[in-house]
């Protein structure tokens, strides 16, 4: 009884101790990123061609973060990024998929009117932030060296 | 009175054998710089330690590559020196502003007393120690407890109910941790026959007091970790209804005084461990500064690692561990040397009790 | 002595969204009173003005920790007023997403015991595992906490390619590390000496306040809504559930960790039984069922969730109701917390289990 008391103390001082030989866990952000899968949501992006304007995503939002906006007589989705809560239903129930949720998620402004995107700005998917070198993956789970990333 | 003469004379008061003897001593190395880089490297390495342990990177950014982030202390430091020092309405002012600077003081003052290896000198003894006197060990003990009546002084001058709670929080856990520290210290003294830290280590020559006296080494190693706060003996710093405890209403240079205070306790702490049961500075073939060193440096690491490891108990179970398990821990250990003497005195080093 | 009132409110390290009064005699508490309300957010009265599929969202929001075992009584009622039936395929997929997610969310649940007794390196541990999950959502629904992927009718998206083969590396890692954590936290004597003997529930205490989820299970009552009435792929799956007698925090914290081992061998039954076919029943895109009324009970990793919706032949309820496991497990927290010393409240308090979102909805 003695004994299983002492190894209880003991034993965690070993396994710490083979921790300190693994790899890290966490990726240095900014300059290394994960690689988001090809189901990502990111915000929406919109293809002009195939609209037809028919209002479904406006319609099944949850917030109210996509209204029709009348452009040369034709109806176009406008987008407030603050309202967006990214469920993806306005992709999913989409008629002729033209939104696709692929716009990522480094979406700060520095005006809050810059986060109402018109039709025009919805279009576009930005380019990645120029300090990044890399993007990084799960590469190797293994109990003795930790989990890799590369 | 011309130029030369002055200079001569200049030369012949600062440019001798003592003066310089004694500027390594103070300022360099067992005196003003080596506690000062051990805090920076301390506060660097315990954060890069317990990130390792949690698997993830800690301090990255501030400092050369592979050694990034160790200056993260000093900016840290001159962040927190040029904040705004906030009085409390109900302090005590003189006291709330003193107590503060008079911790790392005597923290650092107790670091003047231990010896670090042997140095042909023409001081009174051949070895790097600040100030030499043959009760060292009294001296870095008696003022080592000195820092629970500073705590209770400072909890009680922040004027607020809650740092007082945390202060007599603090008071209870240092002052029953104090008889163990000076029992296993005295089952050193009374094996060695001696006061002094330096014969202490020189006793130590056939074998080591680890080997000899494990139960004191075990208690001695206990206590310490909870005379200095560290987890899992945590509560003066944490685990209160505030978040810091009895400092918490430091900010800016009384806040930067306290934190140096506790890692320069540390240094302290380690360098009385080392003495005293891993043999200080003997061994084969390097030189004995860098044994010194080398062990200092696994004493802290072992301190260090107590963070990552177990959790925080609390105060009734602390004070149980305390008076209830370790203080007999050691009795048992005085029983042990004395049944030693009696039967085998042939273990026991040549100056046991005195010759 | 007197007895001070403190207060440890919503700015409080340890306390979470909510704050609680508490009555202090020198060390040891005699009342506890709590606060509730700070995240009130009134999602049974948005439920209202939302359509059926547009609802899914928000009340996915009631606990975001254990995303999708929240939206399951949800879509369950909706189909019983709507009287549709889902393919097996549908099921045997919410099964899966139900499990990942209760593994996720008891890995929270024990990184905030761990934080309650001050052991981060068990927080950064489970906190990382988590991860392995979060990226198994992401690959299958497109987002990895609130991934609102139920809807009324089946599920929006199908396994993807190297979904199996992903699932069984990560899950076999998962399993070995979990020794690992068995030993590391639950073994340690410190842990032990702080968790063993505090918070005691007894048997007849827990039936009678109504506790639900793992804390009934630690006091010696085996009652789940997964054995007791089961629902989508359950009943063709062998598990056992975890029971403790003890039913104090160590019992709770141990019936959560038994539920991770179990909850990884549902996982891997459904990925091998799984038959193939439609995922999901045409819906129109706003549905409207007859009048009438549906309730529907889910095990969520925290306790049972009881939905109640009344519909009123529009397209929008008339009245859901929500009713959730944190609220029901509240009344234990007073009842619990009478003289025990102060050190012990955040110990109780996070080995119960108790999210102030759930609980204010």
């Amino acid at each position: 009884m003695v004994f299983s008391w002492i190894v209880s103390i003991l034993r965690p001082l070993g396994m710490a101790f083979r921790h300190i030989f693994k790899y890290r866990f966490t990726v240095k952000y900014p300059y290394y990123v994960l690689e988001t899968s090809e189901r990502y949501r990111g915000r929406p992006v919109l293809d002009l061609a195939k609209c037809v304007g028919c209002g479904v995503c406006a319609t099944i939002c949850p917030n109210k973060a996509i209204t029709m906006v009348n452009i040369e007589n034709r109806r176009y989705p406008q987008f407030d990024a603050g309202r967006c809560c990214f469920c993806g239903f306005c992709a999913y129930f989409c008629l002729t998929s033209a939104l696709k949720m692929n716009g990522g998620y480094e979406l700060s402004e520095y005006d809050k009117s810059n986060l109402i995107y018109p039709p025009e700005k919805l279009v576009k998917v930005p380019p990645p932030p120029p300090e990044r070198k890399k993007v990084v993956k799960l590469k190797k789970l293994s109990l003795s060296t930790g989990v890799t990333h590369g | 009175m011309n130029i030369e003469t002055i200079i001569e004379s200049l030369v012949a008061l600062f440019i001798n054998r003592p003066f310089i003897e004694m500027l390594i001593k103070v300022l360099i190395f067992p005196g003003l710089m080596f506690p000062l880089l051990f805090v920076v490297f301390a506060v660097w390495f315990e954060r890069k330690l317990m990130a390792k342990i949690h698997l993830r990177i800690g301090p990255l950014h501030v400092g050369p590559g592979p050694l990034g982030g160790i200056f993260q202390l000093i900016a840290d430091a001159l962040k927190l020196l040029q904040k705004e020092i906030i009085v409390p309405y109900n302090a005590h002012k003189i006291l709330y502003n003193i107590l503060p600077l008079a911790m790392p003081m005597i923290s650092l003052a107790a670091m003047a007393f231990i010896p670090v290896a042997p140095f042909p000198s023409v001081g009174p003894v051949d070895y790097l120690v600040v100030f030499y006197t043959p009760y060292s060990i009294l001296v870095v003990l008696a003022l080592f407890a000195i820092h629970p009546f500073l705590v209770i002084g400072v909890g009680w001058a922040s004027g607020s109910k809650y740092t007082t709670m945390g202060a007599l929080r603090a008071a209870y856990q240092l002052l029953a941790y104090e008889v163990p520290v000076m029992l296993s210290a005295a089952c050193v003294v009374m094996v060695t026959g001696s006061f002094d830290l330096i014969k202490i280590v020189e006793s130590q020559a056939n074998i080591w007091y680890i080997l000899l006296l494990p139960i004191a080494f075990l208690v001695f190693f206990v206590s310490m970790m909870a005379e200095l706060g560290r987890r899992p003996f945590d509560i003066p710093h944490a685990e209160q209804e505030i978040v810091y405890g009895w400092a918490t209403e430091f900010t800016g240079v009384h806040y930067v005084c306290v934190m140096f205070a506790e890692y320069v306790n540390l240094c302290v702490a380690s360098c009385l461990v080392t003495l005293l049961f891993l043999g200080g500075w003997l061994g084969p073939v390097l030189p004995p500064a860098a044994w010194f060193l080398i062990k200092f440096g696994i004493v802290v690491v072992f301190f260090l690692m107590g963070r990552g490891v177990y959790p925080r108990l609390r105060i009734d179970q602390l004070l149980n561990a305390g008076w209830r398990i370790l203080i007999p821990l050691a009795l048992i250990q005085i029983f042990i040397i004395l049944v030693l003497a009696k039967f085998a005195p042939w273990i026991l080093p040549v100056t046991f009790l005195g010759g | 002595m007197s007895i001070m009132r403190v207060r440890w409110g919503p700015q409080h390290p340890v306390s979470g969204q909510w704050a609680f009064w508490l009555d202090v005699d020198g060390d040891i508490v005699v009342n506890m009173e709590p606060d509730i309300g700070y995240t009130h957010r009134g999602i049974e009265k948005v439920a209202e003005n939302r359509t059926y599929i547009q609802n899914v969202p928000v009340v996915e929001r009631t606990s975001v920790f254990d995303a999708g075992n929240i939206v399951f009584g949800y879509v369950q009622a909706v189909e019983e007023l709507m009287g549709i039936e889902i393919p097996e395929r549908a099921k045997y997929i919410r099964t899966i997403v139900g499990e990942m997610s209760r593994i996720v969310s008891h890995l929270y649940g024990l990184c905030l015991l761990a934080i309650a007794v001050g052991f981060e390196t068990m927080l950064m541990w489970f906190i990382n595992d988590r991860e392995l999950f979060l990226d198994l959502f992401e690959m299958l629904t497109g987002a990895r906490i609130t991934y609102s992927f139920f809807i009324p009718g089946g599920v929006l998206h199908d396994l993807p390619q190297g979904f199996y083969d992903e699932a069984m590396r990560r899950l076999d890692y998962f399993e070995r590390r979990l020794k690992d954590y068995w030993k590391m936290f639950f073994l340690n004597r410190t842990f032990i000496t702080r968790t063993r003997g505090v918070g005691v529930l007894k048997r007849e205490d827990a039936i009678r306040l109504g506790v639900v989820g793992p804390n009934l299970r630690a006091s010696g009552v085996e009652a789940d809504v997964r054995k007791d009435e089961p629902y989508a792929a359950y009943d063709q799956i062998d598990f056992i559930i975890p029971t403790e007698k003890e039913g104090d925090a160590y019992a709770r914290g141990g019936v959560r960790f038994h539920e991770l081992e179990q909850s990884v061998s549902i996982i891997r039954q459904a990925l091998q039984k799984i038959p193939d076919g439609k995922i999901r029943v045409k819906v129109p895109i706003t549905p409207t069922p007859p009048k009438g009324e549906a309730y529907s009970r889910v095990e969520t990793a925290r306790g049972e969730i009881g939905y109640y919706i009344i519909s009123d032949g529009s397209n929008r309820p008339y009245r859901v109701k929500i009713s959730a496991p944190s609220f029901r497990n509240l009344l234990a927290m007073p009842f619990l917390s009478r003289n025990v010393p102060m050190a012990d409240i955040p110990t109780i308090y996070l080995s119960l289990d108790l999210i102030p979102l759930d609980v204010d909805r």
